[in-house]
């Protein structure tokens, strides 16, 4: 059980007070697990910290009697000229560890991390990835009520990625987790109560598929000031949600590519569909700017890909192929032939104004 | 998890910082451990030898790299409590993610390293010095141990006035680089103050390190005495910045914390 007592936190911005929390009192049950949610700037790693006990409000009190891990993932906290295995004897030592737990815990983090002979060198030679493996191995050596995890589930390849999520699970089945991400897919399979936090005031939900749609909600009531990507969710222009490319792409039916490639290349647009696609967080109108620059050289690839003009398709396939030496001329000879088939990439070209 | 009482992870978060800070401070070069004494050592070389070589006036019954080195070690030791104090929080920001390191427990096994660095050198420069068949005899040695422990307290004391000070102010470490430095020249390190004119001798005794020095030269040398050591004045020294410091970490503990 964690109870905020009329906890206010803020930070001072030049001068201005911006709040985190703002006279909350708020009670989180024995046992659920925490998803935080909030915008960029809401102070969703701030507040993380101050369950943990590792930050401290301004006023109020959080009181716990349970015991709280690292921010899991946390590399700022290894020594460089130090070699893994020092590293990790010394966040045991900080715990009291006896000398048969250190080693217990050294080689269940060996064993976890999988860097072999990297363990006896010097941290700084580590790679980002080696980092992380070996800081999570080492989040995962301890046991605690509550694991504090702030989009640490992101990191390394995906068979890293996939076997520290499954190390995870096994977890939680004794502890609970206190977890901020931007993947509304994990934060849906990890926690059973959400929080969001918006402009001093936190919003509780007993089940976190509120909470993430109270989150959209607010997203698309007040879009973010800049492009700045929030989450993993996806918008349509049909008004539909989604947590995450995945699952867009298993409603509409598609490869997830293809969103993808919407959303990085066509300014979201997916003429397939007929539907404009954006990130969370991302402005709408920029994506469905297309629309209105809609001009006559406007081209669509059989792709689906849409360009503004010859030149911008010739260098796009240009990259996409690039010992095929695609130029202006290529598109242009494709365009005025019947077919509009350019032989060199077998792919075809309309004007948007004559395609249906 | 078990609770442990606050003591117990105090210990054990000092027992951690302090084979943390041994490792990553010698031990990563080959011959590592052995810059502990090398450095010192050097030192007392080269100002034995300048001396030797002007000749200028001798301490009729001391050996001068003796007096030297009972100077240079304990100043050194000091220096490093006070000045290596101020940037511990700074550099070990990243450790106060785990909930149990405490800022304070940084400056604690700073000071706990920094005697084992000058216990060891002190160690290599008596057998150095015994080897040459220098007079190594103290004619105090309980006041005189007395004397180092209570440098070590005082140089904490202001370091940690100092530490907490430079977290909030950063120009105020650099301001307190450029006075360190000709405090080495006004300690009393390679001369007695009674060998000073009078009116130098007045002004210089208000430097609270000199007191420490004389305490220190007078209870090791049969020829030296503690005349002008005020007790009094030192303990202030030591007591005030203590509890100032105490007093603002204690107010600030949750905003160092939080950098």
């Amino acid at each position: 059980m964690i109870v905020l007592d009329n906890v206010t936190k803020y930070f001072r911005t030049e001068g201005e007070k911006k709040y985190i929390l703002k006279n909350v009192t708020f009670t989180l049950s024995e046992g659920v697990n925490l998803g935080i949610l909030g915008r960029n700037g809401a102070g969703k790693s701030t507040f993380l910290r101050m369950l943990g006990g590792i930050d401290f409000p301004t006023s109020g009190k959080i009181l716990s009697d349970k015991s709280f891990s690292w921010p899991m993932g946390l590399a700022g906290g290894f020594q460089g000229s130090m070699t893994g295995r020092q590293n990790v004897k010394f966040v045991a030592r900080i715990y009291g560890k006896d000398d048969a737990e250190i080693q217990k815990i050294i080689q269940s983090v060996d064993e976890f991390a999988e860097i072999g002979d990297y363990f006896d060198m010097p941290i700084k030679i580590y790679s980002t990835g080696m980092k992380s493996r070996l800081s999570f191995g080492l989040s995962l050596a301890f046991d605690f009520d509550y694991l504090i995890i702030d989009e640490t589930l992101s990191v390394g390849d995906e068979n890293f990625k996939k076997k520290a999520k499954d190390a995870l699970m096994q977890k939680i089945e004794h502890s609970n987790v206190l977890i901020v991400s931007h993947s509304m897919a994990d934060l849906k399979k990890l926690c059973d109560v959400g929080v969001v936090l918006n402009e001093g005031k936190l919003n509780y939900f007993d089940k976190i598929d509120d909470a993430i749609k109270f989150y959209h909600q607010l997203n698309l009531e007040k879009p973010a000031e800049g492009n700045v990507k929030q989450s993993s969710a996806i918008y349509c222009s049909d008004g539909n949600i989604f947590d995450d490319v995945t699952e867009a792409a298993k409603f509409y039916k598609m490869r997830p590519f293809a969103i993808l490639q919407a959303l990085e290349h066509n300014n979201g647009s997916l003429v397939y569909l007929q539907k404009v696609f954006w990130r969370d967080g991302m402005q709408a109108q920029q994506y469905q700017k297309w629309k209105d620059v809609f001009k006559e050289q406007t081209l669509i690839s059989s792709d689906g890909v849409i360009f503004e003009d010859v030149l911008e398709a010739a260098s796009f396939y240009a990259e996409r192929f690039p010992n095929k030496t695609i130029e202006i001329e290529d598109i242009k000879e494709a365009l005025a032939l019947e077919k509009k088939v350019s032989k060199k990439i077998n792919v075809q070209f309309h004007y948007l104004s004559e395609y249906q | 998890m078990n609770k442990r009482t606050s003591f117990e992870i105090f210990k054990s978060v000092i027992f951690a910082l302090f084979l943390r800070e041994i490792q990553t401070r010698f031990g990563t070069q080959k011959l590592g451990y052995l810059w502990m004494i090398l450095d010192p050592l050097s030192m007392v070389i080269i100002f034995a030898t300048m001396k030797t070589a002007t000749a200028s006036s001798s301490m009729p019954g001391i050996d001068y790299p003796v007096f030297l080195a009972s100077g240079f070690l304990t100043y050194d030791f000091f220096r490093n409590v006070m000045m290596g104090s101020m940037h511990a929080f700074t550099a070990n920001k990243a450790l106060f993610n785990y909930k149990m390191v405490k800022p304070f427990d940084t400056l604690v096994s700073r000071l706990l390293v920094e005697f084992l660095v000058f216990s060891v050198a002190t160690m290599a420069f008596i057998s150095f010095g015994l080897y040459f068949g220098m007079d190594m005899s103290v004619k105090d040695i309980n006041m005189l141990l007395f004397a180092i422990l209570w440098l070590g307290v005082f140089g904490f004391s202001m370091g940690l006035l100092f530490a907490v000070i430079a977290t909030f102010y950063e120009t105020f470490a650099k301001i307190m680089q450029y006075i360190a430095t000709p405090l080495f020249f006004l300690s009393g390190i390679f001369y007695t103050v009674d060998s000073l004119p009078h009116f130098v001798r007045n002004i210089i005794l208000y430097n609270p390190v000199i007191q420490f020095m004389e305490l220190i030269h007078g209870s090791f040398f049969l020829v030296l005495d503690t005349r002008y050591v005020d007790y009094t004045y030192m303990m202030y020294w030591t007591i005030v910045p203590l509890f100032i410091g105490l007093f603002f970490y204690i107010r600030s503990e949750k905003k160092i914390l939080s950098l």
